[in-house]
Parts: structure tokens; sequence; C-alpha cells
């Protein structure tokens, strides 16, 4: 079977993994090309603040006039950017570390492990915000803080496979056949830990993006004007007493809707990746 | 198949299991049947995928949920084990009728000392206080040769052997006294020295209280050394049941005469040694032969493709095959 | 004579268990896992390796295979002590080529992310540097003498029946040539009636290729069936050697006789009493060096085996054990 029609096949058995992707490929368009779709300006105040939605703004409008629906849209791409890039970020680093100090073992595995336990000694929220506003209130460093804070489970993951696999046959196997100790965990291991990395990945998806909204929120790293949910959100929080419900709801269900997602994605993701599920 | 004058201990009688996969329905057993006398050991003896531990696990009624019976019956002990409720088999489980599993650290609590998983089956089965059933497990693991038992009896499986661990596993199942044991290739996994001292073991508890035993393996070598009589079982099949001596003298299934052929043993060289050609016939099939060893059988004939599967029976053999040796 | 494929001589490996002390001026406890085992395989031999587990087997064979270290001792092998080239550097030396390994678990030694046309092309890939064209024509030949078919090669394992996955296996050892290949049960796992065949394929290769082969098994009647000689091992130790149906027939050591008695032979039940043993071997960590290491379990036991480590008495030409009071042929 071809992984195309593999991947066909994992769909057609698994709805639900199907919607996620559906899901997926709608917040991948908002981001891609939401601030140039978008009926209004994201940035634009009008006149008509505080109006509920209706068929001339969707989502209604906040206290500045600005279209909510526009505003949710066009944060896809912040929000979704930044989250991308932490993940990407302590991916890279995360597995490559984790594979290290579960296949090595002996003192790599010791100081790993060390940094590891030292930020997961910390309530990791609250390690981010104290990143973030020691290093300086930037989106740079929000990816950064997001990253650190996600290092743990990555290398955590990445070191027990690594670890189970230490002793198997293959590995055993393919220094019989010449495999440096670099060359085993190279393709040998990573190829076997990566697709427990993809789950976690997306996973991790989806606390990058509660993270990077949750930093807005507090008032660390993006501004407003900006759009982006946390932000809207925290704007959005006093009204809701006086009954604009609109304005924080809507970016809350966007954030929602963005965590689920990458949630449904994960199984899906490793149900095609993993070869033992291909018939 | 031997004439006793009492009903047999076990009956199985025409047995089919099928599982239900996602790729088809696998028909495991079809038309499986064998009798066990009290006090006699059978050994169900087959290859990978012959369906000897689906039918040992039938006759526990442990079946996977996947499985479905499709007919036939079991009867133990006058007990028809298919149409009774859960509470009823459960009862008999452990107490009557029990079993030894082929990986004995797997089939262990790991969690639990060892004494008192064997406490467990007689609180359960046969009504023992705790204190009575703490003090029996100890006296159980000195008679299944596990030394200081009473130190032993706190243990937890991964500081003892895997000999020991099998012991343990003995000990839990005979310690209700069952009227019949099944043995799932209980000697995979041990070393070959502990293996004898093992089967020494189930042969010598078994004979002192005149159990029989239900001794599954894939070793014909074991088979040999332990079993009155032996049910070869082909691809989910009954094919040959035999006493043993007059099985392996003469064997008439032309499966069981290629099994034995492919079976090294002193005396013979590598070159005389012969394969069976084929392979295994995918049981998911609709269009399966009435004799499923057809697509491999060197003395088929052309009647051979048609229903039913003969079944002979004669001088207490059973053979099913149109042109037995 | 021609000289030897592989001579071991004098190979041991202890572990340290536990961790000694900071200021310990002893090391901690050690397991003796390979003892002083010195023999040699000759020029197109096959030879056995039997015993229980733990008994140091599967260790001995890591070592002859390089993929660990001795703790001493030497393995000359084409003309150099391979055991002085630290098992990390040891894929890139020559000899890596010339010694390989068929494994029990043959779904276990193969990547489950590759196809069997990956898992043969490794060594030759990274052993004879071959590439492309050349690469492809070398797998297809290794697949062919292993009667692989070409169709299965772009399977994965799990795709593979038991059968198919040992002849990758085989064909990923022997797609090198090399001069000896170590077979650690490679057939356990198998159907008897597949078995057949697969030993049968392993002795033609062995003749077309004039390979020599370590063959480590539990399944005695095999070993009887296809060893020219064979090695006993106990805790650590080559309790006795020879030529394997003398060995069997006519053990000398207690210990092999205990194994002798156990073997099962289908459709032959055996008359007459059977050594057997009782408990579990001793530990092998920090084994007292005063006293042979099977007594206690030994039905022989004397005195004698508890005060001195047994002497390595020679019987006949190629036969020794390690006895105080090894089994006459009248015992």
């Amino acid at each position: 079977m071809s992984a195309l029609a593999h991947a066909r096949h994992v769909l057609a058995g698994n709805p639900v993994t199907g919607l996620a992707f559906a899901l997926f490929a709608l917040l991948l368009l908002a981001a891609l090309a939401g601030p140039e779709l978008v009926p209004y300006d994201p940035l634009a105040s009008s006149d008509r603040a505080l109006s509920p939605p209706s068929a001339l703004h969707w989502f209604g409008t906040d206290n500045l006039g600005r279209d909510v629906f526009s505003r949710v849209a066009a944060a896809a791409r912040l929000d979704l950017g930044m989250a991308f890039a932490a993940v990407a970020l302590v991916f890279g680093t995360g597995t490559v570390a984790g594979v290290a100090a579960g296949f090595l073992g002996g003192w790599t595995d010791r100081v790993i492990g060390r940094v590891t336990d030292t930020i997961m000694a910390f309530p990791l929220f609250v390690l981010a915000m104290g990143l973030v506003a020691a290093a300086g209130n930037t989106v740079a460093n929000v990816v950064y803080a997001t990253a650190i804070i996600n290092f743990p489970i990555y290398a955590r993951v990445a070191r027990t496979e690594a670890n189970i696999r230490r002793e198997a046959g293959f590995v055993e196997a393919a220094r019989l056949a010449g495999a440096s100790t670099a060359t085993v965990m190279l393709f040998e291991i990573l190829p076997n830990v990566l697709p427990i990395m993809m789950v976690q990945v997306s996973l991790t998806m989806g606390y990058a993006i509660l993270n990077t909204a949750g930093l807005s929120f507090i008032g660390l790293g993006i501004r407003p004007p900006t759009a982006e949910w946390g932000i809207m959100v925290a704007e959005g929080a006093g009204y809701i007493v006086s009954g604009e419900w609109w304005i924080a709801l809507f970016p809350g269900l966007a954030l929602m809707l963005a965590v689920f997602t990458f949630n449904l994605m994960g199984d899906g993701l490793r149900d095609i990746v993993d070869p033992r599920r291909r018939t | 198949m031997t004439a006793t004058r009492q009903p047999p201990l076990l009956a199985v009688e025409d047995l089919s299991v099928s599982f239900r996969t996602r790729s088809g329905t696998v028909r495991a057993l079809e038309g499986v049947g064998f009798t066990i006398a009290r006090g006699e050991t059978v050994g169900i003896v087959g290859e990978s995928g012959s369906g000897k531990s689906v039918t040992a696990y039938a006759v526990m009624r442990l079946l996977d949920p996947a499985a479905r019976v499709t007919s036939g019956r079991i009867v133990f002990g006058g007990l028809d084990m298919l149409a009774a409720d859960e509470a009823t088999v459960a009862e008999i489980r452990g107490r009557e009728l029990s079993m030894i599993f082929q990986n004995p650290r797997a089939s262990l609590n790991p969690i639990r000392r060892v004494g008192a998983q064997i406490a467990d089956v007689l609180v359960r089965h046969a009504n023992l206080s705790a204190r009575a059933a703490a003090e029996r497990a100890v006296a159980l693991l000195a008679e299944v040769g596990i030394p200081d038992p009473a130190r032993r009896a706190r243990a937890y499986p991964f500081e003892l052997s895997g000999g020991m661990c099998q012991r343990v596993g003995i000990a839990i199942a005979l310690a209700c006294r069952p009227a019949l044991l099944i043995a799932d290739e209980p000697t995979t996994g041990l070393d070959v020295t502990t293996q004898a001292t093992i089967m020494d073991l189930v042969a010598a508890l078994g004979r002192a209280r005149g159990m029989a035993t239900m001794l599954i393996t894939h070793d014909l070598g074991l088979a040999t050394e332990r079993c009155d009589r032996i049910v070869v079982m082909h691809a989910g099949h009954v094919v040959e049941d035999a006493p043993t001596e007059a099985l392996f003298a003469r064997p008439r299934h032309p499966y069981t005469e290629r099994l034995l052929a492919a079976t090294p043993r002193p005396g013979r060289s590598l070159a005389d040694l012969r394969t069976i050609p084929g392979g295994l016939p995918d049981l998911r099939r609709d269009d399966l032969p009435p004799c499923r060893f057809h697509d491999r059988c060197h003395r088929r004939s052309v009647d051979c493709a048609l229903p039913p599967l003969p079944r002979r029976v004669e001088n207490g053999r059973l053979v099913a095959c149109r042109h037995p040796l | 004579m021609t000289a030897p494929v592989l001579e071991a001589r004098g190979l041991s490996k202890r572990f340290p268990i536990g961790r000694p002390g900071l200021l310990a001026r002893r090391p901690g406890p050690l397991l003796h896992a390979v003892d002083r085992v010195s023999f040699a395989i000759g020029a197109g031999e096959t030879v056995g390796l039997v015993g229980e587990s733990g008994c140091g087997k599967t260790t001995l064979t890591r070592i002859l295979a390089r993929l660990i270290d001795p703790t001493e001792g030497e393995i000359r092998f084409g003309g150099e002590d391979i055991a002085a080239v630290p098992a990390g550097r040891f894929s890139r030396h020559p000899a890596r080529a010339a010694i390989q390994m068929v494994f029990q678990d043959a779904e276990g030694s193969i990547n489950p992310r590759f196809t069997a046309l990956d898992a043969i092309a490794a060594p030759l890939r990274r052993l004879k540097g071959l590439r492309g064209a050349a690469l492809e024509a070398e797998v297809a030949r290794a697949a062919d003498r292993c009667g692989l078919p070409r169709a299965l090669l772009s399977r994965f394992p799990h795709q593979l029946s038991g059968g198919q996955k040992a002849r990758v296996g085989i064909a990923r050892a022997i797609a090198t040539e090399p001069k000896l290949l170590i077979l650690d049960e490679p057939t356990s796992a198998l159907d008897v009636s597949v078995q057949v065949v697969i030993l049968a394929l392993l002795a033609e290769l062995k003749a077309s290729l004039g390979m020599s082969y370590l063959f480590v098994s539990h399944d005695l009647n095999v070993v009887r069936l296809i060893c020219d000689r064979v090695l006993v091992m106990y805790l650590g130790q080559i309790v006795e050697e020879g030529p394997a149906e003398t060995v069997f027939r006519a053990p000398l050591h207690p210990y092999t006789r205990a194994l002798a008695d156990s073997i099962a032979i289908p459709g032959e039940r055996r008359a007459g009493p059977k050594l057997r043993l009782s408990g579990d071997p001793k530990s092998p960590i920090d084994p007292d060096p005063k006293a042979c290491r099977f007594h206690g379990r030994c039905p022989r036991g004397r005195e004698l085996c508890a005060k001195a480590p047994p002497p390595e008495v020679i019987a006949a030409l190629g036969r020794r054990a390690l006895c105080h009071q090894p089994l006459t042929e009248a015992a």
C-alpha cells in the first residue's frame, strides 16, 4: 500500500481523525491566508463599538469597533506561528537530547536528566512568565520560553523510547553491519522514536498555543493592538459581566478549537506514520 | 477413544470456533473432538496456528471476546461448559479445572508475593481463612519442591528463577486438587534440565492425585515422554488421535508422518529429515477444502476435495483422512 | 592440520554490579559471566555451544562477535588478536565483515522501520561500500542464495512469516561472505517443518561459502544433528568439549549427563534411570575460586569438590572435561 492509500485507509476507518484533519486544514488556511481574506482590517476601529453578532459582523465588534471575526481569523497566523516555532525548536533539541540520554546512558543521561528535573521543578507557566520577564518582553523570548518549558516532556519521551530499544536485536545487528554509535542513534533508533514524537508534537502544539495565549493574557509577549487570541480574551473578559459576551467568547472558542484539533491529530498522525499499521 | 467404563472426564464434541477480525473471520477450530479420561495424560500436539491453544482456552471458557463458538459441546465432569453461566464456570475454574501457562513469570502478578497468590486460590475455592490459606500455601510450595518455602512464600516473582516461577504456577494450579490440569506449553522458556524436573513434578503430583492432564505442546519429544495419548492438530482440525506408542510406531495421517519426519532425532542426519511443503491455509477463506491438509498432501486424490472430512475410528484410533497410511 | 579460523584464549568477562563506596579500596561485587574460556573453531566446522540460561553463552557470543569487550583474554582471528580492538572501534575494522551473526528473534533483529531490502543492504553498504546498482545486485544475490523471493524484499518485518524473517536474517548475515557465522538459536522460534528447511539452507550455505559456524542452541536434538563438536558451558566455564555425538552418548561431565538425560526423543520413550538436577545454579557473583561451581547440584559431589577447583581432564583427542571425577564410559 502506498503512503497515500494508507493515509486514506486510516482516515476512512477513523472519522474522528478525519474531522481533526479537516479542522487542521481550516486552521492552516486561516493562518496562511487569514489576514488577507478577512472582511475587515483587524486593526481598523469603527464607530460601531460593542455591537453583538450580526450579518454585518459575524462575531460582533469589540470596544473599539473592530470586527471580532476578522481579528480572530487573523490572529490564527500569530498564535499558530509562534506555537509552531516553539514546537519545532523543542522537537529538534528535545528529541536529540532524549535519544542521546536514553541510548548512551551514563553522564549524558545524568546531565540531561538534571536539566529536565530543574525545569520541571517549577510550575511551567510560572517559569515561562519568569523567563520572559527576565529576558525581555519580545515575541522571540515567548517562543524560547515556550520551547524551554516543553523540553522535559520531549526529552523524557524520547529517552524512554531510546532506552527500551537500546538492547534490541536490530541495534546489535546494526553494529555487526559496521554502524558506529552515532549512526545507530541517528539511523536505527531515531526512526523508531519519531512516530511517538509525532504524537507529542501534536499535543505540544496545543500546550504551546495555550502558553502563548496565556502569556499574552497577562501582558507578556504580544501587545495590543495586535490581534491575538490571548489578548482578545483578556480585553473581552471585562465586558462579560456587562453582557458583551462575544468579545471574549469567540477568541476563547478559537483557542479551544485549536487545542482540540491538535490533540485529535496526535493519534491520527501516529497511525499513519507507524509502519506496523500498514497492511 | 480408549475404552473406559466410566464416562470421560472431559469430552469435546464437534467444537468449532471462529474469530472476527478486521481482515475477516478466522475459522480457528472446526469439528474438534476428543476425550480425556480421569487420570489420563493427553497431549494436544501441533505447530503454530494449529488451534491447540484456542482449544485449551475454549475448554476453560477463557476465549477472547472476539471469539464465537459456532458449534459443538464441551462437557466437563458432566457439566456443559458452554451452556453454563459464568458463575458456575468460575466456581469450577481453579478448583476442578486449572491451567499452567507458557511464560511462568508472565502468569504471576508481579506486585504480589507468591505465597499470597497461592493463598488467593485457596480462599476463593477451598473456603479457607486467610491464615489457614497462608499456611497451606507454604505447604504447597514445599510440595512443588521449592526449598525454604516459608521464606520463599514472601518473595515476589522477580526474585525467583523461571523454573521456580513455574513451580509456583503449578502450586497455584494444583492448590485445590483439580481433576484436570491444562498445561499450555509449560516448558517453553525453561532450560532443558528444568523442563525435565518440572514435568517430572507434574507427572508425580498427577499420579498421586489421579489428576488428568491436557498437555499442549509443539514438542514431539515432550509429548512422547509424558502422554498416554496424543491428539494431533493441523489448521484447526484434529487429524489424528491415538495412544502415544501406536501413534509414533505407525502414524496414519500424512501430516503426522511428515511432522515426525521433520523432527530431528538421534540416528538421523540432516539429509534424512523431510519438510512439509506449502504452509498453513489462510483460515479466513470461504472456500477451504474439507481437509485442510489437502493442498500440502502428497497422497491427495480428487475425492479429497469433496466434503465431508472423513473420520475413521479403528482400534481405538481416530484418523481424519480418506487415504490413511 | 590447518590453522583454526578462530581461537579464543582465556576469555573472561566480569561485570561490576552495585557500586562500591566512594572510598572503597576493593572493587565491589563482580558477576563472572565468562571465566577463562578457551577453544578453537576450525575451518568449515560447526561447533555447538550449549548451556542453561545464565551460563554465559550469550555473553560469550557477544564477545566473539566483538559487540562487547572481554575483561581479559585473546581472540585470534585472521592472524591478529581482535579482542585488543575495542568494540566501539571494531565496526571500522576489516575483520568486521568476516564475523557475522544470526539472531534468535529474527523479527527483533530487523529494524521495524526498514524493509527486508534495507536490512540486507546495510552491511553491504557500510562494510563493502557498495552503492546503487552494485548494491542492489548483491542484495539480490544474497536473497537468492537464501531462497528469499525478491518480491519480499520490499516488505517490512511484520509482514513476513517466521520462516521468511529467518531467511532475511540469514541473508543479511551472509551478504558479506563472512568466514565465521555465529548463530544464536536461529531456529528455536520456528515450527519444526520450517526448521528443517532453514537448517538445510544453513548447511548448504556453509558448504558453498566455506564458512565455519558457532551454533548456540538449547535444542540438543538439533545440536546433535548439525554440530561436529560441542562446547558445554556452565556458570561461565566450559565444562566439557568433544565430538557432538560422543558428548551426548557418553558424557564425561555430570552436567552434560544431566543434559543428555533430559533430551526427549520424539517417538521413543527412553527407559532407564535419568540424572536429574535439583535446585538452581549457584550465583555467578563472586564465585568461590576454591570450589567447583557445579558442586551442590552435582549428584556425584565429594569433599574435594568443595575444596579445590576442578582440573581440566583430557580424556582423548579433542575431548576434555572440567571435573574432579569425570564419568567414565562405564559409569
